[in-house]
C-alpha cells in the first residue's frame, strides 16, 4: 500500500484505498535525488526491484559523488541490472564513443593530462556521469538512477546547461541539448526527491523543486516523503497535563509517539501550503534492521 | 562529557548526514559556556528554525555572541547564567568556490577576477566536492589562532559519508596536482609540445573551440593559488593533530553504518588525528526509559488505574517499537567495542530540536 496524499489532511489509516498506481515510476529515465540519510538508495532499489518484477527490463544505476569504484554491470534479478557509475571509466566511454578512431581514442586516453581532465576539469566529471545514463536509457524499458544528495545532484543537472550556453555549436553542444530535452520532457523523465517529515529534508526538498523548476519548467517534480510513523490507537487519556512525575515507560513510549506523530503532521500541514509538484506519495516507516527487508517490503508496497 | 572539554581547545564533529551534527555541535557549545568557555561553534548548514533560535539570520557573517540567548533559555529553567561565553558562525555555504579563490587569493585581486571571468568558472563554481571542507577547516585555523575563543567547536559540512571531511584535502590536492598543471602552464615544456597539445585538439574535437583554451586559463590561474593553498593546508593538518584537539562521531542507531564507522575509524588512527568517541543521538530507550516489556507492567499500569484493555493498547504500542529498541542496543553494543572510545548516548526527541531550551536539555544530557 503506497499512500498517494490528496490534500494537506495527513489520515495515515484512512488511506488504504487510494490510488495506487505509481505515476512516478512510468518514465524511462527515474531520477532519484534527496538529502543524505532520507532512503533515498533503499527506494531506488525498490523501485528497480518492482519495475522489473513487472517484466521490465530495468537498470539500477548508483552516481556516487565521489567513487573510483570498479564499474561493473551486474545481473541482479530477472530484468534487473545494476551498475555502480565510475567517472574515468564514463569519460573513456565517451571519449571512444565520440572519436570513432579506436587508435585515437587510446592516444589520449592514454595521456595523464586527459585523464586528469576526465577526474578532475569542473563540468567534464558530470557532463560524463549524466551523458553515461542519458545513453544507457536507450537499452532499457526503465533507468533508475540512485542521484549523489541534493546539491550534487543539481550541479549535475546544471551542467548540460552550462555546455549548451558556453560552448555552442560543437559536437558536446549537440549531445547537452539532447540531454536537456530528455531531461526536460515529462514523459520521458521522472525526477523524484525523497524526504523524512523533518525540518531540514522537507526544506531541502523544497529547495530542490524550485531550483529544478526554474531549469526545466514542464517537468514538475515528484515527492516521496518517507518513512512516516502512523498513529497509535488512543487510549483515551491525556499524558501531557501529567507532567510531575516520570512516566511510566509503557505511557512513556506512547506520548512520545503521538507527539512525533503530531510533529510530523505539523512537518506535512506546511509542507501542504508549499509544495508545487505533483502530490506527494506517502510510505509509511518500515521497521527492519536489515537493508534487504526492507527494500523488499517497500517493493510490495510500490507493487501494490 | 565535561572531561572531554577539559584542556581541548577544538572539537571536530563528524558524522553523516541527518545525525543531528549540528544540534550536537551547539549542545557541546551551550555545556562549554556553562563550564565558563569561552566557546564559539562553526556551522556550515543548520536547519533554519535553529538558526534562527541561536540569531544567526545572516549567512557568512562575522561570528555572533549569542550568549545572552542561551542565558535566557537557562533562565526560563531556573537555572543560572553561564560564566562563560557563546558565539556561534555560520560561512556562507552557496558560493563556496568563489570564497575559495577569494581566500586564496588573498591581496591578489586581480587574480580573483581573472579567474571569475572565465566561463568555465561558472561551471566550477556551483559545487566542487571539497571546497566547503577546506573553507570549514580553514575557518577553524583562523578563529583557533584569532585568541579570542579558548574552544572552537566545529560541525562538519554536511555530507552522505562521515570520510568526507577527512578525505576532502586529498581530493584538492589532487587537483592542484603538481606536475599535471604544470603541463599545462609551462608551455615549453617538451611534454607538452610532445603530446599534450595533440591530444587536447583531438579532444577539442569533442568539445567544441574554445574549451581547451578556457581550461588553459582557469588552470594557470589556480596555480597560481596553488603554493598558498599547499601551505593552508599543511598548517591545517598540523593544527588537526595536536593534543588539544578531539573528534567526535556523532551518529544516530538508524543511520549508523558499520562500514562506514570502521573506516573513519581507521581513518583516524591512520592520520594520527585524536579520536574521543561517538556521540549517539535519537536514542528511543533513553527518551522512554525502557528497552524491553517487563512482566511486572501488567500489574503496575493496573495498579495506576489502566483497564485490562488500554493495558493491552499500550503493550501493541511497545511491541511495534521492539525492533527499534532492539536494533538500538545492537548499535550501542557495537560501538562499544571499539577500544579506546567513549560512547554518549543521547534521547530520541518527539520534534526537531529548534529551540535554545531544548539544546540545553541536550547539553545537560551531555554533561
Amino acid at each position: 500500500m503506497i499512500l498517494l496524499w490528496k490534500g494537506p489532511e495527513f489520515k495515515p489509516y484512512s488511506c488504504a484505498s487510494m490510488d495506487l498506481t505509481a505515476d512516478w515510476l512510468k518514465q524511462n529515465l527515474v531520477l532519484v535525488v534527496g538529502k543524505g540519510g532520507v532512503g533515498k538508495s533503499t527506494l531506488a532499489q525498490a523501485a528497480a526491484h518492482a519495475l522489473a518484477a513487472r517484466g521490465k527490463r530495468t537498470l539500477l544505476c548508483r552516481v556516487l559523488q565521489m567513487s573510483e569504484a570498479e564499474q561493473v554491470l551486474r545481473e541482479r534479478a530477472r530484468n534487473l541490472w545494476e551498475v555502480t557509475l565510475n567517472p574515468t571509466e564514463c569519460f573513456r566511454e565517451y571519449v571512444a564513443m565520440k572519436l570513432r578512431v579506436k587508435t585515437l581514442a587510446t592516444f589520449i586516453l592514454g595521456n595523464r593530462v586527459m585523464q586528469y581532465l576526465g577526474k578532475a576539469a569542473p563540468g567534464v566529471r558530470e557532463m560524463v556521469l549524466l551523458g553515461k545514463f542519458w545513453h544507457e536509457r536507450t537499452r532499457y524499458d526503465h533507468v533508475v538512477v540512485d542521484m549523489p544528495s541534493t546539491g550534487y545532484a543539481l550541479t549535475m543537472l546544471h551542467t548540460p546547461f552550462n555546455f549548451a550556453s558556453l560552448f555552442p555549436g560543437g559536437p558536446i553542444y549537440h549531445d547537452a541539448m539532447a540531454m536537456i530535452g530528455t531531461l526536460s520532457d515529462p514523459v520521458q523523465t521522472a525526477i523524484v526527491a525523497v524526504a523524512l517529515a523533518e525540518e531540514m529534508p522537507v526544506q531541502e526538498s523544497l529547495e530542490l523543486a524550485a531550483k529544478l523548476r526554474a531549469l526545466m519548467p514542464k517537468n514538475v517534480a515528484w515527492l516521496v516523503m518517507n518513512r512516516l510513523i502512523s498513529s497509535p490507537e488512543a487510549v483515551g487519556l491525556d499524558f501531557a497535563a501529567n507532567g510531575s512525575r516520570p512516566l511510566h515507560p509503557a505511557l512513556a513510549a506512547l506520548s512520545h509517539r503521538l507527539l512525533r506523530v503530531r510533529a510530523q503532521k505539523e512537518v506535512l500541514d506546511g509542507l501542504a501550503g508549499l509544495w508545487r509538484g505533483h502530490p506527494p506519495v506517502l510510505i509509511p516507516e518500515i521497521q527492519r534492521t536489515a537493508e534487504a527487508e526492507r527494500v523488499r517490503e517497500i517493493e510490495a508496497l510500490v507493487r501494490a | 562529557m565535561r572531561e572531554l572539554l577539559d584542556g581541548r581547545k577544538v572539537l571536530v564533529c563528524c558524522g553523516s548526514g541527518g545525525v543531528g551534527k549540528t544540534t550536537t555541535s551547539a549542545a557541546l557549545g551551550v555545556l562549554a559556556a556553562r563550564e565558563g568557555r569561552n566557546a564559539i561553534v562553526i556551522t556550515i548548514d543548520p536547519a533554519k528554525r535553529l538558526a534562527t533560535a541561536l540569531g544567526l539570520e545572516t549567512l557568512g557573517g562575522d561570528p555572533t555572541d549569542i550568549t545572552a540567548i542561551v542565558n535566557r533559555a537557562l533562565g526560563a529553567q531556573g537555572l543560572p547564567p553561564a560564566s562563560g561565553k557563546l558565539a556561534a558562525i555560520m560561512p556562507d555555504s552557496e558560493k563556496t568556490f568563489e570564497n575559495f579563490i577569494r581566500s586564496m587569493a588573498g591581496t591578489n585581486e586581480g587574480l580573483a577576477k581573472r579567474l571569475f571571468k572565465t566561463s568555465i568558472y561558472k561551471i566550477f563554481a556551483q559545487e566542487f566536492s571539497g571546497t566547503n571542507e577546506y573553507l570549514a577547516m580553514e575557518k577553524l585555523f583562523d578563529l583557533y589562532n584569532s585568541g579570542r575563543y579558548d574552544l572552537v567547536i566545529l560541525d562538519t559540512p554536511p555530507s552522505a559519508n562521515t570520510l568526507t571531511f577527512l578525505d576532502a584535502p586529498k581530493r584538492l590536492a589532487e587537483f592542484f596536482d603538481d606536475r599535471i598543471i604544470r603541463w599545462f602552464v609551462e608551455p615549453g615544456s617538451r611534454l607538452l609540445a610532445a603530446g599534450v597539445r595533440k591530444a587536447l585538439e583531438i579532444l577539442e574535437r569533442i568539445t567544441g573551440r574554445g574549451f581547451i583554451a578556457e581550461m588553459l586559463d582557469f588552470v594557470s590561474g589556480l596555480f597560481e593559488l596553488r603554493a598558498q593553498f599547499i601551505e593552508n593546508l599543511r598548517q591545517v593538518a598540523r593544527l588537526l593533530r595536536q593534543d588539544d584537539v578531539a573528534f567526535l562521531m556523532v551518529t544516530s542507531p538508524e543511520r549508523l553504518r558499520k562500514e562506514d564507522t570502521q573506516a573513519f575509524v581507521r581513518k583516524l588512527r591512520e592520520d594520527a588525528y585524536p579520536f574521543w568517541g561517538f556521540v549517539v543521538n535519537r536514542v528511543l530507550s533513553r527518551a522512554i526509559g525502557a528497552t524491553k516489556w517487563a512482566a511486572e507492567w501488567d500489574s503496575e499500569l493496573a495498579s495506576q488505574g489502566f483497564d485490562a484493555k488500554q493495558i493491552e493498547t499500550l503493550r501493541m504500542n511497545f511491541r511495534e517499537l521492539q525492533p527499534q529498541l532492539q536494533h538500538e542496543a545492537d548499535a550501542s553494543e557495537y560501538l562499544k567495542n571499539f577500544s579506546g572510545t567513549r560512547v554518549a548516548l543521547v534521547a530520541e526527541r518527539s520534534s526537531d530540536v529548534h529551540s535554545v531550551s531544548a539544546l540545553v536539555g541536550i547539553a545537560d544530557e551531555l554533561a
